[in-house]
Formats: structure tokens, sequence, C-alpha cells
């Protein structure tokens, strides 16, 4: 958190090395992202590339709460999801959004806090049948199914009593979606 | 007139906004004959909107399609034209931005206090209790129990009683069970102890296992006339009852152990690489099942290290301690990586461990600790070098 106290400053006092380092240690990833809401290779270029332009030319009004990787991130959503609205697709349920957290499938974001938190919020706002089968689709791990032939067990049975929280993933997603484990 | 007029338009306009849930739903469950049609206005509405839905159409087939391309940030940084930033470097503005800088400082710091008590937790403040004795029993029907460790009580299965008390589990077979059995008509038990868990449990046979987190464990009621066969995912540790017309087996995946009589320990956890079985007394054989041939005798103080996936055994004379204390009650590390560490602790406090500082991962640390005390205390030992710090957020523990 320190260390990104020191880029925006950095970033503020006009040090482009620091800006470009910044630069290539995301832009491969946040084009996936964006491009998740997109699907538009070039249109998902010019949405990341103008949201570090913004963050070059506005860092003295920018204000980062925790991290530069969750702002760009949240940035690029916004900025993308301006794209869609030209299309007249609104996100009420931040739908778009999850999807693109979880196929864009960066290894380390779940070290930002922020981030993660934002995805419980998005998780807990979805209506149950949705959170259900993002659950499923993208948490449920496929050794479940084998150790449940290898035991002779119901899959509920092994979810429930022994997969519950395998990940750290998991330990956010089941304060999201506890009801899972209900039945 | 007009203003009636304006909100008409303004109506119709919003009508043909669309949310994304309904194509959200189009792919991943199904619409409504309402919602349906409020699609197709939308698609029919313009011609990009109906590209936009062939794109996803695409990327529903085909995963792959939006992970095809990669990006070259090389490539983009170049076309990046920034203006260049002259900051203005007055001495008026330098004691402005002093004081300025102290305001932030002070905003900062009460900022860092409230995240504390908040969200995220420095390591002092990590309070995570150790496992406890429970399990779940998974009866031969198919019904469920969960085991407490302070209630007694007394399960009936067709051949047997167990007995539940104390935290273990205890076998005694009855009449019925007393037959003899073919392969046939064994019953099976299950018990699944989850993180955060041990059990114990003695088999009909006699049999003492102590089973570790994060385990299953499936086994007959009864023992078949010829051999004792279970199944094992996770750790335990096995006193197997001497017999020597009956070998005890032990199956992991293609793993198997057999043995007449003799104590062991047996790991195998599915997100581990290999799998270890670390004789105590007596011998065993280990096997890997697809080869008949590769089987190999072990002796006590020895260990055999099944890579999973060259199918390939090692054995090396090993310090035993190492790996049977948490039986006992103990942690005893030797040598041991810190991510190696981590996911013995893991298992047992039930929490996750991220390396955000990825060199951490291989400093070895030494330690005899107590399995029964709150993970702090761990913590603190393996932070005493001020290599590593720990701070917590939910049931997850980063390491910087």
């Amino acid at each position: 958190m320190y260390n990104d106290k020191l880029i925006i400053n950095e970033i503020r006092n006009g040090n482009s090395i620091v800006f470009e380092k910044v630069f290539h240690e995301h832009y491969n990833s946040l084009i996936k992202f964006a491009n998740q809401f997109l699907l538009d290779n070039k249109i998902s270029e010019d949405v990341v590339q103008g949201v570090f332009i913004y963050f070059w030319e506005n860092s003295d009004s920018i204000q980062i709460k925790t991290s530069v990787k969750a702002y760009l991130y949240q940035a690029v959503k916004n900025s993308s999801l301006n794209q869609l609205r030209a299309l007249k697709i609104r996100d009420k349920y931040q739908l778009l959004y999850l999807e693109a957290m979880l196929e864009t499938s960066e290894p380390d974001w779940m070290n930002d806090c922020e981030i993660v938190e934002s995805i419980k919020q998005s998780l807990q706002q979805l209506p149950k049948q949705m959170c259900r089968i993002f659950y499923k689709k993208y948490f449920q791990e496929q050794s479940i199914k084998e150790i449940a032939k290898e035991m002779s067990l119901s899959e509920n049975t092994i979810k429930v009593q022994l997969y519950k929280g395998r990940h750290a993933i998991r330990q956010i997603l089941e304060l999201a979606t506890s009801y899972f484990f209900i039945f | 007139m007009t203003c009636a007029l304006h909100m008409k338009i303004n109506f119709l306009l919003m009508k043909e906004d669309i949310d994304y849930s309904l194509i959200w739903k189009y792919f991943n469950t199904s619409l409504t004959t309402s919602e349906e049609k409020e699609l197709t206005d939308w698609l029919e509405a313009d011609n990009r909107h109906l590209q936009y839905f062939e794109r996803l159409k695409e990327k529903h087939k085909q995963k792959i399609n939006t992970d095809k391309y990669t990006s070259n940030s090389d490539h983009a940084w170049r076309n990046m034209h920034l203006a260049p930033k002259h900051p203005k470097r007055n001495i008026w503005k330098i004691g402005i931005a002093a004081s300025i800088l102290l305001i932030v400082a002070t905003y900062f710091g009460h900022n860092l206090l409230n995240q504390k008590s908040n969200k995220i937790v420095i390591a002092e403040n990590i309070l995570f209790e150790p496992g406890v004795k429970k399990a779940t029993l998974v009866l031969n029907n198919g019904e469920k129990l969960e085991l407490e460790s302070k209630k007694d009580t007394l399960i009936r299965e067709d051949e047997a009683i167990i007995k539940n008390s104390n935290s273990e589990l205890n076998y005694e077979t009855n009449r019925k069970g007393e037959r003899k059995k073919s392969f046939e008509d064994i019953q099976y038990n299950t018990l699944i102890v989850p993180r955060g868990g041990e059990y114990n449990l003695i088999l009909s046979d006699g049999t003492e296992v102590k089973i570790n987190s994060e385990s299953i464990l499936r086994y007959p009621v009864v023992f078949e006339e010829k051999q004792r066969n279970i199944q094992l995912i996770g750790e335990a540790f096995f006193d197997v009852k001497t017999d020597s017309l009956r070998p005890f087996i032990v199956t992991s995946a293609d793993h198997t152990v057999k043995v007449y009589g003799t104590s062991f320990n047996l790991k195998s956890y599915g997100n581990e690489s290999y799998i270890a079985t670390t004789l105590v007394e007596g011998k065993v054989t280990v096997s890997n099942n697809s080869e008949s041939s590769s089987e190999q005798i072990l002796q006590p103080g020895y260990q055999s290290i099944y890579k999973k996936d060259s199918g390939e055994f090692e054995q090396h004379k090993v310090d035993i301690r190492q790996f049977t204390a948490w039986k006992d009650g103990r942690f005893y590390f030797r040598n041991m990586t810190l991510e190696d560490i981590t996911l013995v602790l893991g298992r047992w406090y039930d929490v996750a461990f991220k390396f955000r500082n990825k060199d951490a991962k291989d400093l070895t640390f030494n330690g005899n600790l107590k399995r029964y005390d709150n993970i702090q205390s761990i913590l603190n030992q393996l932070g005493k070098t001020n290599e590593i710090t720990f701070s917590a957020y939910d049931k997850i523990i980063f390491v910087d």
C-alpha cells in the first residue's frame, strides 16, 4: 500500500519511467479484462490506453484508495461499461464485471483486498439463482466428482464436508453464497 | 403536448435499453416469453446490437476466443503519446506541500488504524483457533451423522455397534457380522474429517487409525475373510492389528500399502504431488497398482515417496518424528520450506495462505511447536527471522 503511494507521487511529479513500469505491468491483463466486456480487441486497446492517458494527465486529482491496480481495473470497467451504453446495455447486477474478473483469472488478483471485496459484494447482490450458477461454473472442482466416485458418496456430501473452504476464494464466496450449503 | 410527446419518446428509448442479465440468462439458464420478446426487440433495434450478440455467442461456444488474443504492451506503449509534465517547484509551494503532506500523513495514519479494525489484520492480531475433534460419518445406507467430541453415542449398523466416545469411533462386530463374508456383501462406512478437524477410529479388527484434517477414509464395517481393504485420501496414522492371514491394504488413488501388522503414517493429499508412507515399526510393502512388479519393501525409519506424475518410488531414511508428530499434538519441522509448512497449518487452522512475497516460499524452518496452540504463537515463531511478515483478511493469511 505504501508502495502504491510512492508510485502515485512519482507519477504526479511526471516520472514517466515509473508510469511506463506500471503500464507494462498491467496492460496485457487489463486488455484481457476489457475484452471480456467488449469482445473486440481494437476497442479494448483503445479503452485501456484511454484509461492510462487519463491516469497520466489527471494523476493530481485521482484518488487512489488502496492500490493502483484496483484503480485501473475499476477505471477500465467503467470505461468499458460506457462503451456498452452506446449499445443500450445496462448491467444492473455487475454480471459483466464478475464474468470478466473470473474469466480473466489473473493469478494474483486475489492478493488485492479491494478487488476481492468488490467481487464479494457483487456476488452478494446477485439473485440467488444467478449466484448459484456462478458458483457452479467457476468454483466447483472436478476432483469432487472423482472423489465422490471413488468413495461411493454423493458429490454434495463431499462438497459440503470437505471442500468447504479449500481455497481462499472459496472462503470469500462462502460468505456471499452460504445458502448453497443449506441443502 | 410537446412535453407529452417527449416523454413518450423517452419511454420508448428506455424500452430499448436491455439489462445484461437477460443476455446472461439466455446463455446460462432460460428466458420467460416476455424476456425473450425484450431480447428480440433489442436485437432488432440496431445492427450493432446483433453484432455484439454474435460475438457473445462465439465467446460461449469456444471460451478461448477472447483469451487467444495477446496484446503487446511494448507496441502499445510506443503508440501512447504522453504530454510531459512540468511540476512547478516554487519555494512557497513546497511549504504548502509540506503542510499538505502532514495532513495527508495524519489522514492515512487514521485510515490505516480504521482498516486494521475493519478488514486487514496485522500479525499480532491473527487469531485462528486450532483444529478440533470433528468428523462426519456416512453409514452404509448413505445416512450422515455429525460426530461431536463431547457427546457419547451408540450407532447401530447392520453388522456392528459403533461406539462414539471421547472423539473416537469404535467398531464392535455383532453376531450378524461374524458370519463369513464374501467380497460382494461388504458394507462400507466413510469418515470425513474436514479442514480444522481430526478424529480417531478403531476398526472392527482392532486396528487404530488417527485421521488428520481434510481427509476421507472408507472402510468395511466388518472386513471380509481374506483381506482388510480400506481407502484413504488425506493423511492418517495406522496402528495395524497383527493378523498374518489377512493383509491390511490401504489404497490411495493408484498407490497401495500392504501390511500384516505394523504402525505407519500415510500422507496422500489431492493437492500434493506425492504420496508419502513413513514406517515406524514392522514391515510394509508399497506398490503402484498398475505394475505389480514395482512392489517395494520399506524398513522402519524409512519413508517411501511415490511421485504421482512419474509413478516412481523413492526411499529415504527420515526422522520419523517429523511425519508422525501431528498425532501426538506437535508440529515438528526439520528444514521444512515455508510453503510446505503453510500447507500443514492451512489444513489444521482452516485458513488459506497467499504468498505475495514469492521468495518466502523457499525459506526453511526448524521447529517443535504445539499443535493445539492458537496460530498466533506459531506465526510469531516463524516471523522471528524478520524476513517475513503476516497479515490476514477473512480467512486468508498473506505472507509478505
